[in-house]
């Protein structure tokens, strides 16, 4: 894997358990 | 697009220099008008300690930031007037200096530390419902108030406070009075110089309860309830507005205050029926 | 630094299309993944969108001329601030930067093109859909959400079909500013010419690498808000119901978690074109490149805690109220250092005036003035009187207008010459400067008595007290919107008969892309990195 795909793949993976991690928290644990 | 024979620049700037002395004399005209038209410039004349409270915090920080904003800006524009190409200023070349960057750095942050320790104050004394001696709960509907007297004389009242302005004011088919969208047809009324701590909530979105002359502020949410307070010094009808978006009517549905004198309040709760809380009709009256 | 003119690329014959990809026309542009073509891309949705949202400010403004509802009904009113503030927050000014970004960076760092090309391309055709979708729930059964651009719930949850238009658009606008995120970091972060670290890429390269964190961290939050909002209306959850177990303040901090951020999204690469422009029109270097950096991510760190100054009045409890206080009157210190700085920058320079100038001149005076009046707002006392009123209004129309709107312009008149090989005409750039200048004022600085004065946000009618500033505000909006029209022009007129601008119309600018490249820029640069000192 090229340097840029894997330094793109971290900012991704930044972006997705931000996303899903904000969603999971409040579902599963509340306010 | 060169110039000849001036520098470049030069001549669209002169004619630049001329034009915006004439807007700016324009500019000058417009807003002096304005004056004379019974413009508001600052907030509303306090009628509370916080209110007050608030009017002197605000002009301790207008004083700071005018004086600040005036003296960094002397340099901005003593530089546009001195060191200008067009004068044959040529450019130093520093680009650091510590002692310099120190000194912007660590005043600032004294002058902040010198703003906040007295609002500190302030802000703690807002906070402080103990201890009241009415207790009012203030529930936001779309688009409209309810008042519960909750304790302390009076408890038991409770109405509905809804805009009283006419409709055709409002569609420009009639002259609008002065109290236009500022008027109902129930007041919240309150006695003077009494601790009144409003619980505020709502019914469907979020409201707020707002009374500039008391510098107060609440948001009103739907199921769960807040509080603030106030204690006001002279009496007299003060008036507000909900100041959170809250649909259609967001902007028809003010918050109007009576305060009066101690047995004006007393005759005022005598005369109030205890009738049946119209928040119970609430879905069935409620205009849409 | 030695000046190797990078001459690869470069159509020697006007016109000459094959270079271009293989595509001429419409194509060309569907199918573009080079940087300088989607910058341009970025660059006119955005001034679209300006349009579009100067319009429906121009029908507020015009509902708000005189007390009683004349022209548009309340819904429709509070339909058209919502969209106006999506539409100039997300399609306007967002992607005017991500305009400069693509232009730029790869010049500035000598790179050949953007990290992921490709995806660069849908970053930005994404935009023109998502845009669509906002404009359309207008014609949607009960039109479009009529909630603010801040789309707080319960109230979100009331709406009709357009509110889940505006969810999917968001989710959009979000990947694409994610996307193109990741793009930007990328490609600072591994593809700078050798000779050029990170403490010698231009001012506003560093900017744009912190921004881009910033919309990573943040944008997903933003995500996160609207899906909730989205399964509260649909799917039966309670997140925001009290009702059904949940807050609907949490909704607040999560939009401001995302919100505050955002505003440094949308003023840290305004204030890397700044400076770009001064130390160019003073002669002279930025002054304090490294204090700018750390000043810079310093506020970037800062901007995490402070969302909740948004929220004073929500009944948080007073030591909640204090801390985002203290902490939000932090940022005015490395703030307060980057204007400095700049002004630090003017002095003893040889100043000359041109329009990109003018235009960062008027962002230093006018800006400062926005953020003190954020300093205001800040304390807490203060913010109980002026939230949710038109101080608010005018304090953020200061800083994103007068703000970042003012660098825009003077980044587009500094760097036309660069992009299209013609020179603007200087005398109508500076009437569009002090036109502008004027008319902003005009609009929003009365704007701060209004709320001083008990004027609160989002309605479309008001009390007879502020009829008077409400007249200025509105007869300077039509001036600063007709103002706009004549930016429009220059640019079209410079694009098509522009003077041709020499090869350094700048004296003092000093970056690769002026001091290594040709003007106009050929369409591939780079394509070997340059040999740096």
């Amino acid at each position: 894997m090229s340097r840029n795909a894997k330094t793109g793949l971290i900012l991704a993976t930044i972006a997705l358990v931000f996303f899903l991690g904000i969603i999971a928290k409040f579902w599963l644990i509340g306010p | 697009m060169a110039s000849k024979s001036a520098p470049p620049g030069t001549r669209s700037v002169a004619r630049s220099k001329s034009l915006l002395a004439r807007w700016a004399v324009a500019l000058a005209a417009v807003a002096l008008s304005g004056t004379a038209m019974a413009a508001e410039w600052n907030l509303q004349p306090p009628v509370t300690p916080i209110a007050a409270d608030i009017h002197k915090v605000h002009e301790y920080v207008m004083l700071l930031v005018t004086v600040i904003f005036v003296g960094v800006f002397s340099f901005m524009f003593w530089s546009i007037f001195a060191h200008r190409k067009s004068k044959g200023h040529k450019a130093a070349q520093f680009h650091e200096n510590v002692t310099v960057e120190i000194l912007w750095t660590v005043i600032p942050a004294i002058i902040l530390v010198a703003i906040v320790v007295p609002v500190t104050k302030v802000v703690i004394a807002q906070k402080d419902t103990s201890n009241p001696d009415l207790t009012i709960q203030a529930t936001g509907y779309q688009w409209k108030w309810g008042y519960q007297y909750l304790k302390g004389e009076g408890a038991g009242i409770d109405f509905l406070s809804t805009l009283a302005t006419p409709q055709q004011q409002i569609d420009g088919q009639a002259p609008k009075d002065k109290h236009y969208l500022l008027e109902v047809d129930h007041p919240l009324v309150v006695p003077v110089g009494k601790k009144v701590r409003i619980i505020t909530t709502a019914a469907d979105v979020i409201h707020s309860w707002w009374v500039p002359a008391f510098g107060v502020k609440q948001d009103a949410i739907p199921g769960i309830l807040r509080d603030t307070w106030f204690k006001a010094d002279k009496t007299g009808t003060y008036r507000g507005q909900c100041a959170e978006l809250c649909g259609k009517n967001h902007g028809f549905m003010p918050i109007v205050v009576k305060v009066v004198t101690e047995p004006q309040y007393a005759a005022w709760v005598a005369n109030q029926e205890k009738h049946k809380s119209e928040a119970a009709d609430i879905n069935t009256g409620a205009p849409k | 630094m030695s000046a190797v003119l990078d001459t690869h690329g470069q159509a020697h014959e006007h016109g000459h299309h094959d270079q271009h990809g293989g595509y001429s026309g419409i194509m060309r542009w569907i199918t573009t993944t080079n940087h300088k073509d989607i910058g341009t891309l970025y660059l006119w949705f955005s001034f679209i969108m300006f349009l579009v949202g100067g319009t429906m400010a121009l029908l507020i403004r015009s509902e708000l001329f005189e007390p009683g509802l004349q022209i548009v009904n309340p819904e429709f009113f509070n339909q058209l601030t919502t969209m106006h503030g999506l539409i100039m927050v997300f399609g306007a000014i967002m992607p005017a930067f991500v305009g400069f970004a693509n232009w730029l960076i790869p010049m500035q760092i000598g790179a050949p093109d953007m990290a992921f090309a490709r995806m660069n391309n849908w970053s930005f055709w994404i935009l023109p859909f998502a845009a669509s979708l906002l404009v359309l729930s207008f014609f949607m059964p009960g039109g479009a959400p009529e909630v603010g651009w801040t789309m707080y719930a319960p109230l979100t949850v009331q709406q009709g079909m357009g509110m889940d238009f505006t969810i999917f658009a968001v989710h959009l606008l979000g990947m694409s500013s994610i996307m193109g995120s990741i793009n930007i970091i990328t490609t600072i972060l591994n593809m700078r010419a050798p000779g050029m670290t990170l403490m010698k890429m231009p001012m506003f390269c560093w900017t744009w690498l912190i921004t881009a964190y910033l919309l990573v961290a943040a944008m997903p939050v933003l995500a996160g808000a609207v899906t909730m909002t989205l399964t509260d209306r649909h799917f039966g959850t309670s997140f925001f119901n009290a009702a059904g177990g949940g807050d609907p303040v949490l909704y607040q901090h999560i939009f401001w978690f995302f919100g505050h951020p955002e505003v440094y999204i949308i003023a840290l690469p305004a204030f890397g074109v700044i400076s770009q422009v001064i130390p160019a029109f003073s002669r002279k270097p930025l002054f304090g490149y490294a204090s700018m950096v750390y000043a810079t991510s310093a506020i970037a760190i800062l901007s995490f805690i402070v969302w909740a100054h948004h929220m004073y009045t929500t009944g948080m409890p007073v030591t909640g109220q204090l801390f985002f206080m203290y902490a939000t009157t932090l940022i005015a210190i490395p703030t307060g250092v980057k204007v400095f700085n700049w002004v630090a920058t003017m002095w003893k320079g040889s100043l000359t005036f041109e329009t990109p100038m003018l235009f960062a001149i008027g962002f230093l005076f006018l800006f400062t003035m926005g953020g003190f009046s954020g300093l205001v707002l800040s304390l807490v006392p203060v913010d109980i009187q002026l939230q949710d009123t038109y101080y608010v209004v005018a304090h953020f129309h200061y800083v994103m207008v007068a703000g970042a709107l003012f660098s825009a312009f003077a980044g587009i008149y500094f760097w036309l010459p660069k992009w299209t090989g013609k020179m603007y005409d200087e005398t109508l750039g500076k009437w569009h400067f002090w036109l502008s200048m004027i008319f902003f004022n005009m609009i929003f600085f009365v704007q701060h008595f209004l709320g001083l004065a008990g004027m609160p946000r989002r309605i479309p009618d008001y009390p007879l007290q502020f009829e008077t500033w409400n007249q200025i505000s509105t007869v300077g909006a039509f001036g600063f919107g007709l103002t706009q029209l004549l930016f429009l022009y220059i640019v079209i007129k410079t694009i098509r008969s522009g003077e041709k601008a020499p090869e350094k119309p700048w004296e003092g600018a000093d970056s690769l892309e002026w001091t290594h490249l040709p003007t106009p820029a050929p369409y591939h640069s780079f394509e070997t990195p340059p040999v740096l000192k």
